[in-house]
């Protein structure tokens, strides 16, 4: 029952959240139709967002459902829209506004804009091809070739590409263009000249601008002045949508970007500058163990396809609860007796808190860690993976002999001389929306906690916190799952050990 | 006179033609090296302040301090002066793993021995400190090899 609740917090959550997200902007099959029919009454997306500009006061994400609808039946009525400069010149509709007469340069051919009528829609074929253009191109006949153009004769262009020179007429390659909106706001719409791994070149009216993918918020393509379908798109990508500053309990060396404000089920955190955050448990926060969790990033080395970093990070806690803490190490606690036994094995009689000195039931408390990291982009192009090596103790060994109640003493074993906690965690982007995570570790401390345990734990004792006292101790050990990208702001997840389920709610450029 | 002005004719068109061909070159040439230099910028510049080696299409080097790359020039801090270097004759850069590479390389070892060596005595407990040791120095190896890949390696940028 209480599973089931929880699972319906979840829904109504992820539900209330996707909500918010879209208020009342253009619906995604609302813009796909506006495309489509734009492009059947001769338009290009680059006349298409003129149009828009100049008809309707913005680009196409800026339009209300109730604008786009109007402007859907705009297209299906008798006088529909024609692009500004056919409209201004009475000439054909297929030529867009910043075409340049036609002419044949010595490293440049500008083509006509014309159509080719294949068996459903129209065409368009690219009006702008550059000796050394650079990406893949793709050709009314359906063929995609990567290359670059080393040669452009007579309308033939030499394209080299891995598998040999192709010699392509420029009339049977299509136009692409990007609809770029970058993390800064700032967008661009035009031609693609020329790709690699780290940008992309766009030809706008007002000059060439190559835009780093780093920057990139969201990316629409044309080819043809058709959306590329997502099941192609998604064949290659940059970097997944799900960036991880955490992989489930543990850090990796990347913080959360610049002026980002993250939310989750447990914490919450800011990103201050590219090397630093904060982060605090709201939980622990309202019991009144004030905390702060900073974490540096003091090395970092980025290429176009590597990033390596490393980091060290401390969770602070004024007036942390201590029983959570000895009960992590309860296995290495004993009775002050001959023949005493550790506190793990005392009947259910017997409560943690026993063992604890009163001085200490609350008491300053906090975590150190080190972290190297390393991600790198696939070579198939189908965004990065990873993995991060940590190590992690506490500041428990200052007041260990202290910290106990008398008649309670710490056991001779070495292994609990020193909170210890070495892990290696794992990403592999799947999908552009959906990585991979996997980390194993050794941890003196650690115990494996049900999902009863742990919701009960989260909802009950003491909320927004997960410090119960049950589980079974289980210092070496592994946990896999998923985590999934909703959309721009919200990445939910899950694994198979506490605490399960990962929300994650982000919020940029706070 | 008629031949005088046949020939300023001729100069004229000549330098006309000469002008505007220059200009057009020109132009077309600052347009593709705008875009280079904004790339140029964009590559190095999380190596501003580092020690790198310039190599050069002569098959020359430099090395020192890099200050500040405008992409028409890199400037070098090279014994306490700066020395300018222009971007054309530079066929790309080299960032020499250094001291903190190593370090990191040497933590990585660490981290994963340590993990090694944890997991050992957590799972078979009563282990010999022998066996303790060459469990964690092997994955000690490890995590050196898994550190020298990762960290400890020279950072090449092409030009473009």
């Amino acid at each position: 029952m209480k599973a089931k609740i929880i699972v319906f917090l979840f829904i109504v959550t992820a539900a209330f959240t996707n909500v918010c997200a879209q208020d009342d902007h253009i619906l995604p099959a609302q813009a796909d139709a506006i495309r489509s029919l734009a492009v059947e009454h001769g338009f290009t997306m680059q006349t298409l967002s003129d149009y828009l500009a100049q008809k309707w006061g913005g680009p196409m994400n800026n339009l209300s459902r109730k604008d786009a609808a109007a402007l859907i039946q705009l297209f299906q009525s008798s006088n529909p829209p024609i692009p500004l400069e056919a409209n201004q010149t009475a000439a054909p509709v297929s030529v867009p506004i910043q075409t340049p007469p036609p002419v044949q340069q010595q490293n440049t051919i500008v083509l006509p804009q014309s159509t080719v009528q294949s068996k459903q829609q129209a065409l368009i074929i690219a009006e702008f091809l550059e000796i050394g253009m650079s990406k893949r191109f793709h050709l009314v006949d359906g063929n995609i070739i990567q290359g670059v153009i080393a040669r452009i004769d007579s309308g033939i262009c030499s394209i080299e590409t891995v598998d040999g020179v192709l010699n392509i007429p420029a009339k049977d390659i299509l136009e692409e263009t990007a609809e770029i909106t970058k993390r800064d706001g700032s967008r661009y719409v035009g031609p693609v000249l020329k790709e690699s791994v780290e940008d992309i070149t766009l030809r706008s009216k007002y000059g060439d601008v190559i835009v780093d993918k780093r920057d990139i918020q969201t990316m629409n393509r044309y080819h043809g002045g058709r959306l590329v379908q997502w099941a192609e798109e998604k064949k290659t990508f940059y970097r997944g949508n799900v960036v991880l500053t955490d992989i489930f309990f543990d850090p990796t060396a990347f913080p959360l970007e610049p002026n980002s404000l993250y939310i989750s089920a447990l914490s919450l955190g800011y990103g201050f500058t590219d090397r630093f955050m904060v982060r605090t448990s709201f939980g622990n926060n309202f019991s009144g163990d004030l905390n702060l969790q900073p974490i540096i990033q003091f090395y970092t080395q980025r290429t176009a396809t590597n990033r390596i970093a490393a980091a060290v990070g401390m969770d602070m806690y004024s007036h942390h609860d201590m029983t959570s803490v000895i009960s992590k190490y309860a296995r290495f606690i004993k009775e002050d007796k001959v023949g005493g036994k550790a506190i793990n094995e005392l009947p259910s009689t017997f409560s943690i808190s026993d063992a604890l000195s009163k001085s200490y039931k609350k008491n300053f408390y906090a975590e150190f860690y080190i972290v190297l990291s390393h991600r790198w982009t696939l070579e198939s192009g189908r965004g990065e993976m990873g993995y991060h090596l940590g190590f992690r103790t506490n500041t428990l060994p200052i007041y260990r002999d202290e910290v106990l109640a008398s008649g309670y003493k710490w056991s001779s074993d070495n292994l609990g001389k020193v909170p210890f906690r070495f892990w290696a965690a794992f990403e592999y982007d799947l999908m552009k929306d959906l990585k991979l995570a996997a980390n194993i570790w050794a941890d003196n401390g650690y115990r494996y906690r049900t999902l009863n345990q742990v919701i009960k734990d989260y909802l009950r004792e003491t909320p927004f916190i997960i410090d119960g006292l049950d589980g079974e101790e289980r210092t070496v050990d592994f946990d896999f799952g998923l985590l999934y990208a909703v959309n721009e702001s919200l990445r939910i997840g899950i694994h198979f050990q506490h605490p399960y389920l990962a929300l994650f709610w982000r919020i940029v450029e706070f | 006179m008629i031949v005088n002005n046949r020939y300023v004719s001729i100069l004229f068109i000549l330098c006309v033609s000469f002008f505007l061909t220059e200009h057009l070159l020109a132009q077309e040439h600052s347009a593709v090296s705008s875009g280079t230099k904004l790339k140029i910028q964009r590559l190095v510049r999380d190596l501003l302040g580092s020690a790198v080696t310039l190599n050069f299409k002569d098959s020359g080097t430099k090395t020192g301090n890099l200050v500040r790359a405008n992409g028409d020039q890199f400037v070098l801090e090279i014994d306490g002066n700066e020395e300018h270097f222009e971007t054309a004759l530079i066929h790309s850069l080299t960032k020499k793993a250094g001291l903190s590479e190593g370090i990191l390389m040497v933590a990585s070892a660490a981290v994963v021995g340590g993990f090694g060596l944890g997991a050992t005595a957590l799972l078979f407990e009563g282990s010999s400190p022998a066996s303790l040791t060459a469990v964690a120095v092997v994955f000690a190896v490890f995590g050196g090899w898994l550190g020298f890949e990762s960290f400890f390696q020279d950072v090449e940028v092409v030009l473009p």
